[in-house]
């Protein structure tokens, strides 16, 4: 009687314990305060049982307190052919703690994951929906993957990768056996307070009621500032291939071996087409231009995710006959046919994306999410983006400029920089002649020549048909309120990396009359957008991540009859962020000239220094902004 | 619904010619791989040059009749921009008992080389079969070696044994269509309703044709001397079939416009819907011939037995209806009672999923569950209440009479002095405060005999927000000082729910957003649960850089950050009626300290505007007070459905008040 007695108060307490856990009440005030939701447990714990197999067990615990607060549950997990789904569960407690209800893993969705790029891929995800009838809520989500014949992508820590949502308990936990040896590095740990309990055979990571800022104009990309830990086996498996990831170096050696050695052959057809029509030219750099033109009129890109983890490029006689690819495939394709006529070039791995990110020089893993070529001529270096139609050779723009990439070679591999677009040469002339009407009325001759990292934003102009590019120049020009384009014509050097605008443009009143005098805005191409928000308190450091130089000089000619007493003061500028300069003239013919230059540097800031940057940006704001009076005479 | 109709523009084209140009697959000729561009609109990336769709009965022996489509589409592609046209995908239902299929995939590319043809041939390879999800999966297909220029074709078979429904065919698509031939062959037995969706204005070429069924027929003999003995004969029926041609060409790209209804309302496309089975030797079976009919088959079907069921929320009920003698009162009761029970799972229906008794044990459900349960309970308490089916604003405009032509349903509460609608899916719903998704112009009233009329659900009342003022000019820009803003009715019903949605910190940084990034302290909101009055917000404000100095004299916007910046009728022409979802009125009252030292120099002159027939009016007035200036604003929108006709005089009505607002109060030393 006793014993039962003691198991029964026992079980209680138990269930005591399980019932409170997540109770709202536990929560600190200060991480609930204004919430929408907030993350009571997030642990990823990953056992690595072997150089072929490990699992995660993924455990998301988080009390919602509204509708958009659901976002941060994050209900899916994903599997495929190798990540095989062992659990999944999902409770939901009330705000007391109370247990509700049991979504169980036969109550799941299943669906294909959707990336919006690729037209198939082997990914599914098993989900579950929940309707509340009150708030606050706490969902505890569970699941269990285990991944077979692969350790070549151990899942990353990055605690913080919610904006905005709170944080009780983050924790990261890895363990190994001594047969394998695991290495990790941290990132960014330094302003945060993230306790660590490593051991031998475990890595153990935790951040502990930490309240998470909300998004901040200028913010650098998380890499640049958020907390997160990579982990690898020196000796991995990929889908059933073994290998080291002791050094760049080897890995390349490797990679090369395995999944791009002899994948690069092309039927005879082919060759000869090439060889045709690179005839009679001898600078290797012009035959390079013409067969990448030959690829981007003849293959298009389409994501087909299978293969060796998705690290395997199709075969180039294949992409050859779909002519169509993904990043790898089409990668592969353009170095083959540069191969087929005797130029060498290095298939390259990076982490694309506007936010520059390196492959890390000193941590072998596998990273990078995207493919380029890079191609080395006896002077120079010419990097190929194989995806794109539009762009010219040589031309990587914002999506992989200026950061550190894998070279994949048969002897091995080498971290080398991308070409980088200096503030100083991204630059973007305008010079216009304005003529204001009695009435109002601009008409305007402008012409605009852009060169650097400014020649993307433009470019494509050349594709859109005029009612597109009116949308563009109303959008570039808020100012211009009835702009209608006249004309515009472009001249595109794709060679030197130049592209022209001449445009015509008539903006109905834009002169406001009233009585005897009109109120003229002196530079019609103002922006309204330059100035970033005001924060009370800002929290995280900003970024300029590209510099730029827009050089103006205007001519406006003033509506007969009327005439300007004072011209407006001067404006100059300088400071860390860059200058400002801007000054009028009075001309003959009842004209003024304009003379604008902005050059905003490059560069990571401090959070003390926004309010300087700021106030820098509404100088430039209100200078843009000029207006005069002209009276009639 | 003829009221409808006028609004929307039939576009005139090519249509219903006798003859058809009949495209064999695999030839495709020079000049369509030669052409540059598509002659009647230049712009479009691409284009269907040829389209071929044929849906029909085939006879399977064991399976009795199957529905096929085939389908044969030839595209151009003039730019990069069109190559996703390349790649093509064609969902099938997977989700019942019996599967559709999709077989005979054929798909060629064709370029130009040197002046001859070259084809290649879509392989396996470039075909994908992704199961999607429960219900449903798709075939997508990527053609080979596409460049600009080329030509690409495919064609395909679906079955289904989902013989009574015909999915739709779309007629039109976001490139122009060149020619296109839709063929519809139905045996007798079926009959179904056509219905041209969209505004391309179309009529079928309709003929018959006889089609003859062989089949064995076996007999079992039982007689007692003999054993069992089987003898088979060979029999056969003839059926007539109906057919229905559609022969198009030139159909225009469809082109986004904003402030639409939805554009699915406007994108062409034919909709069938079963109306009766009539086989031989068996009674006609009705499925749907008219609004009546539906109405009638799905109040029948699907509502009285919902309706009827009490039990289950008397118990709570009765309680608080006990000594309620009023019927508004026992409205709100029920009303409440059942916004505060239940929750709504996100699910649109006509018909229950669970139905009411399930839904209200669990505390949440669907549409038709929620608003059957309130029906059940008002017509338990004495009132005259009754459903009223609805297509919502996404579901497009019910024009032809079906079952999936509703697919939401709301209550209609008869009173002395008129109707109230009810839908109790929102917590922060009102009684004649329909949620925009349900007031996609007419829904239709069911009696309890199954008879049913048109109910006009656009409601006539105004929705208002009235903002409050006050703020201090100083001599550099900065202004600071208190805001106001009161919102009725839909808005605030729409501040009600997004406040619930988001929580107080995200809605207040949206709404700083939404005024131009102001700054905003001190924030409180008034009534967000008190439904009958109008939601109230009150902050303070800070916002720098409102004005600009030109010779030493101030100039600004009277109505600073609220002042509207641009109109959303850019376009110079509009082929859709323009959608305000209800009549809604604008009021700023602003006043305005200004700085020390600084005088009135000029201030806008007061104006009023009005479009006809009382659609809409704008006024705007400053006047000088002790103080500074006061400064009133007034746009009144008492149309909700704007016809494309009217779209000039509303574009020259938005500029107006764009000028106007824009005009600057100047301040002299």
């Amino acid at each position: 009687m006793f014993l039962i007695l003691s198991f029964v108060l026992l079980l209680s307490q138990y269930a005591y314990s399980q019932e409170t856990r997540f109770a709202v009440d536990l929560i600190p005030e200060n991480l609930k305060n204004g919430a929408s939701a907030v993350v009571r447990i997030d642990r990823m714990q990953i056992d690595i049982a072997s150089v072929n197999q490990f699992s995660l067990n993924s455990r998301r615990a988080v009390t919602v307190f509204n509708t958009s607060g659901f976002d941060a549950v994050l209900s899916a997990a994903s599997y495929d052919p190798n990540k095989i789904l062992t659990k999944l569960e999902a409770r939901i407690y009330d705000a007391s703690g109370t247990l509700i209800e049991t979504i169980e893993q036969k109550d799941f969705y299943d669906a294909a994951a959707v990336d919006g790029i690729s037209i198939y891929h082997d990914n599914r995800l098993k989900y579950f929906n929940y309707t509340p009838t009150k708030f606050p809520i706490t969902i505890d989500f569970r699941y269990q993957q285990s991944i077979q014949n692969s350790t070549a992508f151990i899942p990353r820590w990055n605690p913080l990768e919610q904006h905005g949502v709170n944080i009780e308990l983050s924790e990261y936990k890895l363990t190994y056996p001594e047969t394998a040896n695991v290495s990790h590095i941290t990132y960014n740990f330094e302003n945060y307070d993230i306790l660590s309990a490593n051991a031998p055979g475990t890595i153990q990571y935790s951040l502990v009621n930490y309240i998470s800022p909300p998004e901040e104009q200028l913010e650098p990309a998380a890499h640049r500032i958020a907390p997160s830990v990579v982990a690898k086996l020196d000796r991995f498996t990929l889908v059933g291939i073994q290998g080291d990831l002791m050094d760049w170096g080897q890995f390349a050696k490797w990679q090369y071996k395995n999944l791009l050695a002899n994948r690069d052959q092309l039927p005879e057809t082919t060759k000869r087409k090439i060889a045709q029509l690179v005839v009679g030219i001898e600078d290797p750099e012009a035959k390079a231009r013409v067969i990448y033109k030959y690829v981007q009129d003849n293959t298009r890109y389409i994501s087909v995710q299978l293969g060796i983890g998705g690290w395997m490029p199709e075969l180039a006689s294949e992409v050859d006959r779909l002519k169509y690819g993904d990043c790898k495939g089409l990668t592969n394709y353009t170095k083959a046919l540069l191969a087929s006529q005797g130029i060498e070039s290095n298939y390259a791995v990076v982490w694309a994306g506007e936010e520059k990110q390196n492959i890390d020089p000193d941590f072998t893993s596998f990273s990078g999410n995207h493919v380029i070529l890079n191609v080395p001529f006896k002077d120079k270096e010419v990097w190929l983006e194989c995806t794109n139609q539009r762009v010219p050779f040589g031309y990587l723009g914002s999506f992989t400029d200026n950061r550190e990439v894998l070279l994949v070679s048969p002897n091995g591999g080498d971290i080398v920089s991308t070409v980088a677009y200096p503030d100083s040469l991204n630059i973007t002339k305008v010079r216009a002649q304005f003529d204001v009407l009695n009435n109002g009325d601009l008409h305007g001759d402008l012409k605009i020549t852009s060169t650097g990292i400014n020649y993307e934003q433009r470019f494509w102009l050349t594709t859109q048909n005029i009612d597109q590019q009116s949308v563009f120049y109303k959008t570039l020009w808020p100012e211009l309120t009835s702009l209608s384009l006249a004309a515009a014509s472009y001249s595109d050097d794709r060679e030197k990396i130049v592209f022209k605008e001449d445009i015509a443009l008539i903006n109905e009143r834009y002169g406001i009359t009233s009585e005897n005098e009109m109120r003229l805005r002196l530079n019609p191409l103002a922006a309204n957008d330059l100035v970033p928000s005001r924060y009370r308190t800002r929290t995280k450091p900003f970024e300029i991540l590209r510099g730029s130089v827009q050089e103006s000089e205007y001519y406006i000619k003033l509506p007969v009859g009327f005439g300007l007493q004072n011209l407006p003061d001067s404006v100059g500028i300088e400071n860390i962020f860059g200058t400002y300069d801007l000054s009028f003239e009075s001309l003959e013919e009842n004209t003024i000239k304009l003379t604008r230059k902005l050059f905003i540097r490059e560069g990571f800031y401090s959070k003390e220094k926004y309010n300087d940057y700021r106030n820098f940006m509404r100088a430039v704001q209100r200078g843009d902004k000029t207006s005069v009076i002209l009276s009639k005479q | 619904m003829n009221k409808i109709l006028l609004f929307i523009v039939l576009m005139a084209f090519g249509t219903a010619h006798a003859q058809d140009d009949k495209v064999t697959f695999g030839k495709v000729s020079i000049p369509e791989l030669e052409q540059k561009f598509y002659p009647k609109d230049s712009t479009a990336p691409a284009a269907y040059l040829y389209r071929d769709v044929r849906v029909y009965y085939d006879y399977v022996k064991s399976k009795g009749f199957v529905l096929m489509k085939e389908v044969h589409e030839r595209i151009k592609i003039y730019s990069k921009e069109g190559l996703e046209y390349a790649n093509q995908n064609m969902r099938y239902y997977v989700g019942g008992n019996l599967d559709e299929k999709i077989t005979n995939i054929k798909g060629k590319t064709y370029n130009l080389n040197n002046g001859v043809v070259s084809t290649t041939e879509l392989s396996k390879s470039g075909i994908f079969d992704e199961d999607m999800n429960k219900y449903w999966a798709q075939k997508k297909i990527a053609l080979p070696n596409v460049r600009e220029g080329s030509v690409v074709e495919y064609k395909y078979k679906l079955s289904s044994p989902y013989i009574r429904s015909i999915d739709e065919i779309p007629l039109q698509y976001f490139v122009p269509v060149k020619y296109q031939n839709v063929r519809i062959e139905i045996p007798e037995y079926y009959v179904f309703k056509p219905n041209v969706k969209g505004y391309l204005l179309l009529e079928p070429e309709i003929t018959k044709g006889r089609e003859r069924i062989n089949f064995v027929v076996s007999y079992t003999g039982s007689g007692r001397l003999e054993g069992a003995s089987t003898t088979s004969r060979s029999r056969s029926v003839d059926y007539a079939t109906n057919k229905m041609k559609y022969i198009m060409r030139d159909v225009p790209a469809l082109k986004r416009e904003p402030l639409v209804n939805s554009m699915r309302n406007y994108l062409g496309a034919i909709k069938f819907e079963l109306q009766y089975t009539r086989f031989p030797d068996s009674p006609l079976e009705n499925y749907s011939t008219s609004w009546e009919n539906v109405a009638e088959t799905i109040y029948n079907d699907f509502y009285k037995s919902e309706i009827e069921q009490q039990k289950y929320f008397i118990d709570a009920l009765a309680p608080k209806l006990q000594g309620v003698e009023s019927d508004l009162e026992k409205m709100a009761i029920i009303f409440n009672h059942v916004k505060s029970k239940m929750t709504w799972n996100g699910f649109e229906s006509v018909a229950v999923g669970d139905g009411v008794k399930k839904a209200y044990q669990e505390g949440k459900g669907d549409v038709a569950e929620i608003n059957l349960m309130l029906l059940g309970m008002l017509k338990y308490a004495g009132l005259e209440a009754y459903p009223v089916l609805v297509s919502t604003r996404d579901n497009g405009i019910p024009v032809l009479p079906t079952i999936h032509g509703f697919n939401y349903v709301v209550v209609a509460v008869q009173f002395d002095d008129g109707v109230r609608f009810l839908d109790a899916t929102s917590p922060f719903s009102m009684p004649n405060l329909l949620p925009d998704r349900a007031l996609n112009w007419y829904g239709r009233v069911i009696l309890e005999d199954g008879t049913s009329s048109t109910v006009n659900l656009i409601p006539k009342y105004s929705s208002k927000k009235i903002i409050n003022m006050m703020v201090d000019l100083t001599e550099n820009g900065d202004i600071s000082g208190r805001f106001r803003e009161q919102n009725t009715n839909h808005l605030a019903k729409k501040t009600r729910i997004e406040y619930g949605i988001k929580g107080e910190t995200d809605f207040v940084l949206d709404l700083a957003a939404n005024y131009d990034d102001i700054e905003i302290s001190n924030y409180k909101i008034k009534h967000l649960s008190d439904l009958a009055k109008a939601v109230i917000q009150d902050f303070e404000i800070y916002k720098e850089d409102q004005l600009e100095v030109i010779d030493g004299k101030l100039y600004f916007e009277p109505m600073f950050f609220l002042t509207t910046k641009e109109t959303p009728f850019k376009s110079s022409v509009r082929n859709f009626p323009v959608d305000f979802t209800y009549p809604n009125e604008n009021k700023y009252l602003i006043n305005i300290n200004i700085p020390e030292g600084y005088k009135v120099e000029r201030l806008p002159e007061a104006t009023t505007i009005a479009l006809p027939d009382n659609i809409g009016s704008f006024k705007f007035k400053a006047q000088e007070s002790p103080t500074g200036i006061n400064v009133s604003c007034t746009i009144t929108i008492n149309q909700s459905v704007i016809g494309p006709n009217t779209y000039p005089l509303l574009q020259e009505f938005f500029n107006t008040i764009i000028k106007k607002q824009q005009e600057r109060i100047v301040l002299s030393r």
